[in-house]
């Protein structure tokens, strides 16, 4: 038996410890002002580990203003930080064309970058750099709030989305004389043979349970579009991450899946931002291939209701913002919710035990949707 | 707020115990201040209980209960004073029983939405409604310190079921001291890294086993997943319940051991014996005896078996496949009853694989609650029945698993050992495990806030 003095310092010590360790953490918590989440996610703990989370990619204590601005989550239309707070760099007149454009919301679609209207209005607006034309952009992504201290930067950002994308609508619009609409195909499995499937945990399911053994999967649990290209894929043999296989071998259709994992990151626009670089990056390294944007697959009901992030509006908020990404030509967008949803537009209850993956034998049907769904270029 | 989450850990608990220690203080010869204190802690800690949304719900309940039974006690024990009286002692004493169990049921079978831990507290009551009448103790006469052991935060939502007996003396007066509250913080962590660390990584190999479907798995997976929930089980309540005698111990109290290394029983009924000790207990005392016990005869033995089982399993759940459960213990219990026992115990290892075969497969029928599926994984685990289902396993499924999780589960089982849990007790003494006891610490809220921050379990879609 030690003596009893001992125990005494060694147990405040150990008290202290543990103390200093939950102040620590509390203070770092009550540091951050989170105030988006859902209703039992706001107390200063939950905030030290949304910062300290590694599956929010881009988003760290020192940005964390900038991308998620309390303002987006709360909802809060244009009108309080555009109009009146952001008094800094923008004239009186530019206030006021923003006010007529940006205040009433447009319904997303009726908005398409294909449209003859928007691009003829796009090219020269944007050559003049007028704000109506960058907030008819934020528009179209349902930007609801530009975060204040990152108002430039929002402009710069989606600016540049605008221009990736006038080039894309331009370059369909000219080749449309070329080239006849490309239609979706029935194909055998021989098609997937210089295939290859980039994504998240619901590519990993296509990868060991679709059957589909003669293509190439670089997947991996939780990925997301920020680390799609240099994340060390699990289900590939050899450890590479996709870049490295893109860089390897010249493939003839490229699958991307991702999105479920971010829905909590940033905003649509920053996400399809980055989603529209990456296939820019893929463009580069594999010039000849056909890319399938994937619509992000649907949640189940159970979690559609109760989740703040991962809810089919915010999915299918962001699957038409992919949705433009494709060109028809080269970039094609496929959608295999329809396959799967109920009548309510739900991933089905009975197809899956998390409300958010495929129990196993549904695969099958999700290959025969890629079998139905194939391009081939004339 | 349960005990693993950050909310309790790290704001709830330290501040009830800074203004606890000040209140056991200030007022040195008795404990009611304290008591009161305990009895609004717990009151907020059952508002924010869980998620679900019925706060109030919850506290009202447990008021509303907490009152009825102190007036029934009272009653009991008034009439027990009148000896006249005898009838209106059985009558008041069965009315207060009968309630308890009838909002017990009602809300298990009917309402569903069941108030955080009143099955604990419910049992704990009729225990003390029955010591009254049995006169084993008497009628606490104070409201205060009767609500503040029903109450009592540690215990409330998963029990151990208590009896009133141990706490009698404790609730008029009691000490804390810092040697003892270092024993129950090193009791805590122990407890919370059980949870955290082993419990909740297993759990999540058994949801990995369900996001595929029971038809796609392999025969080894299942039988990976099965012992995993079994383990898990295990970890998950284990820790659960030293964390209650840890908080427990921090209040001054002393709360009764809910395991004693189960996985090493040589037979299943020595397994309840070691597994849920108070409940065991509870019913044994509060129903097996009165019943008439394995003093009536072989077939009344049987019979009294078979309706404690089967009120075991209803008791867990509702669903069909926790009454399968409940009989299938029955029947297992019932054999080694008549014969089987005393065979088991003359071999070493065959009872223990026997014990762990019967308690595996039960563990899986306790798992899945939808009759269909079970009997899908049944026919997993064991491969030559023969099925009508398609099947779409993909192979080495079970190594894929097993590199994620084979190294937590070998953990688990290493920790089932008897000898390896003396050990741990025993080092606790050693002023290493201070150390120990920290890094454990940071790593259980490191991963209990990884957790929280997805509102999803982990957000690795």
């Amino acid at each position: 038996m030690v003596s009893k003095k001992h125990i005494e310092f060694k147990d405040l010590m150990l008290l202290i410890m543990v103390l200093l360790v939950c102040m620590t953490l509390w203070g770092y918590g009550a540091f951050l002002k989170y105030e988006g989440a859902a209703d039992n996610a706001n107390s200063p703990c939950e905030v030290f580990a949304y910062a300290i989370t590694n599956i929010h990619d881009g988003v760290y204590p020192w940005n964390y203003e900038e991308k998620i601005d309390p303002l987006f989550c709360l909802g809060i239309s244009g009108e309080t930080s555009i109009g009146i707070r952001s008094n800094t760099n923008i004239s009186e007149s530019e206030e006021a064309s923003l006010e007529e454009s940006s205040y009433e919301m447009t319904p997303q679609d009726e908005v398409t970058y294909n449209s003859d209207e928007n691009s003829q209005k796009g090219v020269g607006l944007v050559a003049s750099l007028n704000s109506e034309r960058i907030f008819s952009d934020l528009d179209l992504y349902n930007i609801k709030a530009v975060p204040l201290s990152g108002l430039e930067a929002a402009i710069y950002e989606n600016q540049n989305v605008a221009e990736s994308e006038e080039g894309l609508s331009e370059n369909s619009e000219t080749e449309d004389v070329i080239l006849p609409e490309l239609e979706f195909e029935t194909v055998d499995d021989t098609y997937f043979d210089d295939a290859v499937f980039l994504g998240d945990s619901r590519m990993v399911g296509v990868y060991e349970y679709a059957g589909m053994n003669n293509a190439t999967f670089f997947a991996k649990t939780a990925m997301t579009i920020y680390g799609l290209l240099d994340t060390v894929a699990t289900t590939d043999p050899l450890g590479r991450t996709a870049r490295e296989g893109l860089t390897d071998t010249q493939y003839g259709k490229i699958y991307i899946m991702v999105g479920i994992n971010e829905i909590g990151t940033g905003d649509t626009a920053y996400f399809v931002n980055k989603y529209s670089s990456v296939i820019d990056e893929i463009r580069e390294l594999q010039p000849d291939a056909i890319i399938y944007i994937q619509g992000i697959m649907h949640v189940a009901h159970n979690r559609d209701s109760i989740d703040a992030y991962v809810n089919n509006r915010n999915i299918n908020e962001r699957n038409q913002a992919l949705s433009q990404l494709a060109d028809g030509q080269r970039i094609f967008y496929i959608d295999v919710n329809p396959v799967f949803d109920d009548v309510n537009g739900d991933l089905t209850q009975e197809y899956t035990s998390d409300d958010i993956h495929l129990y196993a034998t549904h695969y099958a049907t999700w290959h025969t949707f890629y079998l139905e769904h194939a391009i081939v270029l004339p | 707020m349960s005990f693993s989450t950050l909310e309790f850990i790290i704001i709830f608990l330290p501040i009830f115990l800074i203004i606890y220690f000040l209140l056991l203080k200030v007022q040195k010869k008795s404990s009611t201040i304290a008591n009161i204190w305990i009895v609004l802690g717990s009151l907020l800690f059952c508002m924010y209980a869980d998620y679900v949304g019925h706060t109030y719900y919850n506290m009202l309940v447990v008021s509303i209960i907490t009152v009825f039974n102190f007036c029934v006690a009272h009653g009991v024990s008034y009439f027990y004073k009148k000896q006249s009286y005898s009838f209106l002692r059985v009558a008041t004493f069965a009315f207060g029983v009968i309630v308890d169990i009838g909002v017990l049921v009602l809300y298990k079978l009917v309402i569903k939405a069941l108030p955080i831990g009143i099955s604990y507290y419910i049992f704990a009551l009729v225990a003390y409604l029955t010591d009254v009448y049995r006169n084993k103790v008497c009628a606490e006469k104070n409201f205060i310190n009767f609500s503040a052991y029903v109450l009592m935060f540690p215990k409330l939502v998963q029990g151990p079921i208590t009896r009133y007996s141990g706490f009698s003396e404790k609730l008029k007066k009691r000490q804390v001291s810092v040697g003892r509250f270092d024993r129950a913080l090193k009791l805590f962590i122990l407890g919370l890294s059980y949870k955290v660390l082993v419990a909740d990584v297993l759990e999540s190999l058994f949801r990995e086993i369900q996001k595929i479907g029971f038809e796609s798995i392999s025969t080894p997976l299942a039988w990976l997943g099965a012992v995993s929930y079994s383990l898990q089980l295990y970890f998950d309540f284990l820790g659960y319940s030293m964390i209650a005698v840890a908080l427990g111990g921090m209040l001054g109290f002393h709360l009764p051991k809910n395991f004693d290394n189960p996985y090493a029983s040589r037979s299943v009924s020595e397994f309840y014996r070691r597994w849920h000790v108070t409940l065991g207990l509870w019913f044994r005392d509060y129903l097996y005896i009165p019943l008439g016990g394995s003093r009536k005869g072989i077939v009344r033995t049987i019979i009294n078996l078979l309706i404690v089982w089967l009120i075991t399993g209803f008791w867990h759940g509702t669903t069909l496949n926790f009454i399968l459960w409940g009989g299938i213990l029955f029947f297992f219990i019932a054999i080694e009853k008549l014969f089987l026992g005393k065979l088991l115990y003359k071999t070493q290892v065959v009872s223990r694989v026997y014990t762990l075969f019967v308690i595996v497969i039960s563990w899986v029928v306790f798992a899945i609650h939808d009759i269909k599926k079970l009997w899908v994984y049944i026919t997993r685990l064991f491969p030559f029945i023969p099925t009508s289902y398609n099947s779409n396993v993909l192979e080495g499924d079970y190594i894929k698993y097993g590199k994620m999780y084979g190294v937590v589960v070998l953990l688990a089982i290493l920790l089932c050992i008897p000898r390896v849990n003396k050990w741990i007790v025993a080092s606790r003494r050693k002023w290493v495990s201070s150390f120990v006891g920290i890094v454990l610490f940071v790593i259980c809220v490191y991963r209990v806030s990884k957790g929280l921050s997805n509102p999803f379990m982990y957000y690795d879609f």
